[in-house]
């Protein structure tokens, strides 16, 4: 019995030392304990709960109730007559990178927003003064495949950009249908994709290209070949797609075209796609849900060019009720700072209940992120993400008091200074504060200059 | 204004090399002993008032007293200053700017190495210009080696380590391919064109010359059934980078780059130095940690003067009243801005000093910025706490090893290079001149300049300049005559310059210097870019000759006759 008892300690050490060696390469994420007192809590899974406490200890929520006592040194919030509910999620965006497109080539699955994060962006401060905890700081939508994506924690005030990085969120690609690869490659170019079948082939050949490299390394490593291929970061990158280790969000208006790549998808035997934007969803939500894709729409957004006309803000409703998960995302830095009227407008339109119309923009995200067992809801166990609001978030009243990530409050309306500026250029000529207020939308950034001379919105 | 920048833009068309003859030492013999001079020999060791003997470009003999060889050029030095001449960790010297037009991708997706800056097969010996001015200019500035590096985008080329003097780049090279110089810099219109695209391309790049190395190593080996490697001149060029015996220079001026930087190499493992480094103090914990090799920038922000000291000195009742409205006027707001912004300089200024301070051994770079301005900026880092043993360590000893030169250069012992630097008082006092450079023995003597001359009494010039005079530069294209009109204000010279047929669209300079019979000034013009012009006129009673530089483009003679006399 001792002897096992010994065993077991010796394992435990021996676990928490690979931790310890393991962590060390990895950038130290600071978290912090707080304790909400007496706020209406919106868990989003376990419906609401009045009067209550939450308290986040070290990062994470240890525990939800009446009456909890603050651990030593934590912070204490009052949140009495406030409403508490998980910190906001933007499945859609582009803030906090330093590149948007790497629009060269239409295929481009080995770049990543994740080598170009900007701590320092003060749209990411803006976010969490919307009460958004995470965003998926995607590539844009240039390319038919366009680079990987990042999930990133708003936690605003770091000065690594890796820290800005979801530890453990799963990989994710951006892939673009349409009008945008078209017109960027096809009428910018003169190359392919010049059509919607133009789009369709190019990810068929991608990922025969992806089966024939990975059957290349396949013969190389198990000694049919002395021969090592070459390297090829793309195809590597389209060989992970092809294995289900990167979750696909896709640009996409058309109903026809949305048909198209689960087709696609289907031949290659690739699960786990997120349609983003999906104007024309209800048109096709059954098979949306049949296929297990998820959407990630605008609330009431669109016209803005001629495939984005057949339109309506009953889209959000639709998906819903036919079992699709449902989220509601900005794609645009001014829109993150109030998501909650975005779900507040669906509710409106389709007649969704309070706790759906959260949904929209808590858990649904998280699922669509993969990072639903983190995030999402208020329980005990997940991360220490809320955001405090005075009046109902689905109020036109409603505005964020406190946003916490990792149990650190990152936003207080009441405490903060104005300048919450981190990175001060010593050139600036006019102080960088009135930087980043004239909102363009940044889907097609980084796409050179001859191909933006029609400045239009272009999702 | 218009018509002058598309003059000026025009010679994008006729580009012409900048070739100037740099000034060649006078040499009569191959031996020099300076004496009665302070000797620094490396940082922290001196010796006062003593000699050094120079012969064959080599130090023979460094002590209180030397023996003098026979033929040897005595250099009294009357109690100044020697120290090691100073060592370039980084720079683009003697490599002119790459104006070449680089030929249309049709594919911006599949562009040539070349077009996407992927050269790392490039050799700085093989760009090297031994008329570059920036040679001299360095010189000047008391360096005696420089470790030069391509200009261009993700990977420009390899490093050389050069002599500062010479008669043909093959003269001055004494390293070649000693590292990789590397950048985040997109190639803008093909891939990889931003940040996510290149630092995609250094893995795809670094894993794959990994692949290919193992794979050519076995083929040398044993070909037998082994498929042929591909002949790829800049995977090869990659392969003592991925063998670790190769170090990547990477350029990292902001924190951003640094972090990126330090990110890429823990991913890949290759050797790295961070180079023209500004804004290291956030991460001074984890380079230490990570022992990476530091190259600072030598370009720092300047200082705001406040509008006190502005006005200091002038003590008059009027001065005080413009202070104290200027005090009820402060916008808080702005004032807070503007505090902040200080609070940025000074951290940038102070980044040296915070380096010697964590106990970081150092060099600078010089990648970036005015060199010109080395000496203003090391005073500015030393008033922010940076001492002079390191300041001058991060100029020699620093480098040398950096490098793996110190057996030659670096400080001042008997069978290391020749290249010293001499100055009349301490180097690192405010007011110190240098008088002599020495690279590789070679003697370079700086005499004092004639001071700015002003108009009036002591007025040395012995021509009138003022009036009205016809000009005609020698650049190749059409409009390149007109009239220049120099009228005398205060204490010197407005100058209005025309061109022919543009009378109504004047070039006026105010600040114009004139020595003897000298007269230079410049100006800017914009047109989508900025460009200097500099013009600088020896005038006679009736004509003058002398030369316009137009930005990079070139030097160009210009001439001009006296057309009408002054008014007075």
């Amino acid at each position: 019995m001792r002897t096992k008892n010994i065993i077991t300690n010796i394992k435990a050490i021996y676990t928490m030392l690979l931790c310890c060696i393991a962590f060390l390469g990895q950038a130290q994420i600071e978290k912090a304990s707080v304790l909400i007192k007496n706020g209406t809590v919106i868990t989003i899974t376990d419906g609401d709960k009045e009067n209550t406490d939450v308290l986040i200890r070290d990062g994470k929520i240890q525990s939800i109730g009446k009456g909890l006592k603050a651990p030593n040194g934590a912070k204490v919030i009052d949140a009495d007559g406030m409403f508490v509910m998980p910190g906001i999620i933007d499945a859609h965006s582009h803030i906090g990178i330093d590149a948007v497109n790497e629009a060269t080539n239409v295929i481009s699955p080995e770049v990543a927003t994740g080598d170009a994060i900007n701590p320092f962006a003060m749209t990411l401060y803006r976010a969490l003064a919307g009460g958004v905890t995470i965003s998926h700081a995607m590539h844009g939508s240039a390319n038919a495949i366009g680079g990987q994506c990042e999930t990133i924690k708003h936690r605003f005030g770091t000065m690594d950009p890796e820290e800005m990085k979801m530890e453990g969120a799963p990989r994710t690609i951006k892939f673009a249908l349409g009008e945008n690869p078209m017109r960027v490659h096809g009428e910018g170019r003169n190359i392919a994709p010049r059509t919607r079948m133009g789009i369709e082939q190019l990810f068929r050949s991608s990922f025969a290209e992806a089966q024939n490299y990975t059957q290349l390394w396949n013969e190389y490593n198990s000694g049919k070949t002395k021969t090592p291929p070459a390297y090829d970061l793309r195809l590597e990158t389209l060989a992970d797609i092809m294995a289900g280790e990167i979750l696909i969000h896709c640009h996409s208006y058309r109903a026809d075209e949305i048909l198209m790549l689960m087709n696609v998808l289907e031949d290659y035997g690739v699960k786990n796609i997120t349609f983003q934007h999906c104007n024309e969803g209800f048109k096709v939500a059954p098979e949306l849900a049949a296929f297990g894709a998820h959407a990630s729409v605008f609330s009431d957004w669109w016209a803005y060019k001629f495939e984005v006309y057949y339109s309506t803000a009953y889209n959000a409703a639709i998906l819903m009720k036919n079992g699709v998960v449902t989220s509601i995302n900005s794609d645009d830095r001014q829109l993150i700072r109030h998501l909650y009227h975005e779900a507040a407008k669906s509710q409106r339109y389709g007649d969704l209940s309070d706790n759906d119309a959260l949904k929209l923009i808590t858990i649904n995200p998280a699922i669509q992120l993969g990072i639903e067992k983190r995030v999402g809801s208020i329980e005990t166990g997940k991360d220490g993400d809320i955001v405090v609001f005075k009046n109902h978030p689905l109020s036109i009243y409603a505005v964020p008091q406190y946003t916490i990530v990792d149990g650190i409050v990152r936003f207080d309306i009441n405490e903060q200074p104005d300048d919450m500026r981190i990175d001060i250029d010593p050139k600036e000529a006019m102080p960088s504060f009135y930087e980043d207020v004239h909102d363009h939308d940044k889907c097609l950034q980084d796409v050179q200059d001859f191909l933006l001379h029609k400045h239009s919105h272009q999702h | 204004m218009r018509k002058w920048s598309l003059t000026w833009a025009c010679l994008f068309l006729f580009f012409i090399g900048n070739a100037q003859n740099s000034d060649k030492p006078k040499n009569v013999t191959n031996s020099y002993v300076i004496q009665n001079v302070n000797i620094i020999q490396k940082p922290g060791q001196q010796i006062n008032m003593g000699s050094i003997v120079i012969q064959n470009g080599i130090i023979t003999q460094v002590g209180k007293s030397v023996n003098i060889p026979f033929d040897a050029e005595i250099i009294s030095a009357d109690s100044m200053f020697v120290y090691p001449g100073f060592i370039d960790a980084l720079s683009h010297t003697g490599i002119p700017k790459d104006e070449s037009e680089k030929p249309r991708t049709d594919n911006p997706g599949k562009p040539t190495n070349e077009a996407a800056g992927i050269v790392p097969d490039r050799l700085s010996s093989s760009l090297l210009s031994a008329k570059s001015k920036s040679i001299e200019g360095l010189r000047n500035l008391g360096f005696g080696i420089s470790h030069i590096v391509p200009e261009g985008n993700m990977m420009p080329g390899s490093g050389a380590i050069i002599v500062l003097n010479g008669k043909s780049s093959e003269e001055m090279v004494l390293k070649d391919d000693v590292s990789l110089f590397g950048t985040f810099k997109g190639s803008g219109r093909v891939y990889p064109s931003t940040i996510i695209g290149v630092l995609a391309k250094w893995k795809d790049l670094y894993r794959n010359a990994e692949i290919a190395k193992k794979h050519t190593e076995s083929y040398q080996m044993n070909p037998q059934g082994v498929g042929r490697p591909a002949y790829d001149a800049a995977t090869r060029a990659l392969f003592p980078v991925v063998g670790k015996s190769k170090i990547i220079f990477m350029k990292t001026p902001s924190l951003l780059s640094i972090h990126r930087a330090m990110k890429l190499q823990s991913d890949l493992g290759f050797n790295m130095a961070l180079c023209e480094v500004k804004q290291g103090t956030e991460v001074i914990d984890r380079i230490k940690a990570k022992n990476y090799p530091v190259l600072l920038s030598i370009d720092i922000p300047k200082a705001e003067k406040k509008e006190e000291d502005k006005e200091a000195g002038k003590d008059s009742t009027e001065t005080k009243k413009k202070v104290e409205k200027k005090k009820k006027d402060v916008d808080p707001e702005m004032e807070a801005f503007k505090e902040r912004k200080n609070k940025s300089i000074a951290q940038y200024i102070g980044q040296a000093a915070a380096f010697e301070k964590a106990g970081i051994p150092f060099s600078f770079s010089l990648e970036s910025g005015k060199s010109k301005d080395l000496k203003k900026n090391l005073m500015a880092m030393i008033e922010a706490g940076l001492s002079e043993t390191a300041a001058l360590a991060a100029l020699t000893t620093n480098p040398a090893k950096l490098l793996g030169i110190s057996n030659i250069a670096g400080s001042i012992e008997v069978g290391k290079m020749a290249n010293l630097v001499m100055t009349d008082k301490s180097y690192f006092d405010e007011k110190s001149k240098i008088k002599y450079v020495f690279v590789e023995g070679a003697s370079f003597e700086f005499k004092d300049k004639p001071k700015k001359k002003k108009k009036g009494a002591n007025d040395s010039s012995t021509v009138k300049v003022d009036g009205k005079w016809s000009y005609t530069m020698e650049i190749p294209m059409p409009d390149n005559q007109g009239v220049l009109n120099i009228e005398p204000t205060g204490d010197t010279y407005t100058v209005t310059l025309t061109l022919n047929g543009q009378e109504d669209d004047p070039e006026i300079i105010e600040d114009v210097e004139l020595i003897d019979d000298q007269m230079s000034f410049s100006f800017e013009v914009t047109e989508g870019m900025v460009m200097t012009v500099e013009m600088e006129l020896n005038f006679t009673e009736d004509s003058f000759e002398g030369t316009v530089k137009a930005g990079d483009f070139g030097t160009f003679p210009m001439t001009g006759n006296r057309i009408a006399d002054p008014k007075n």
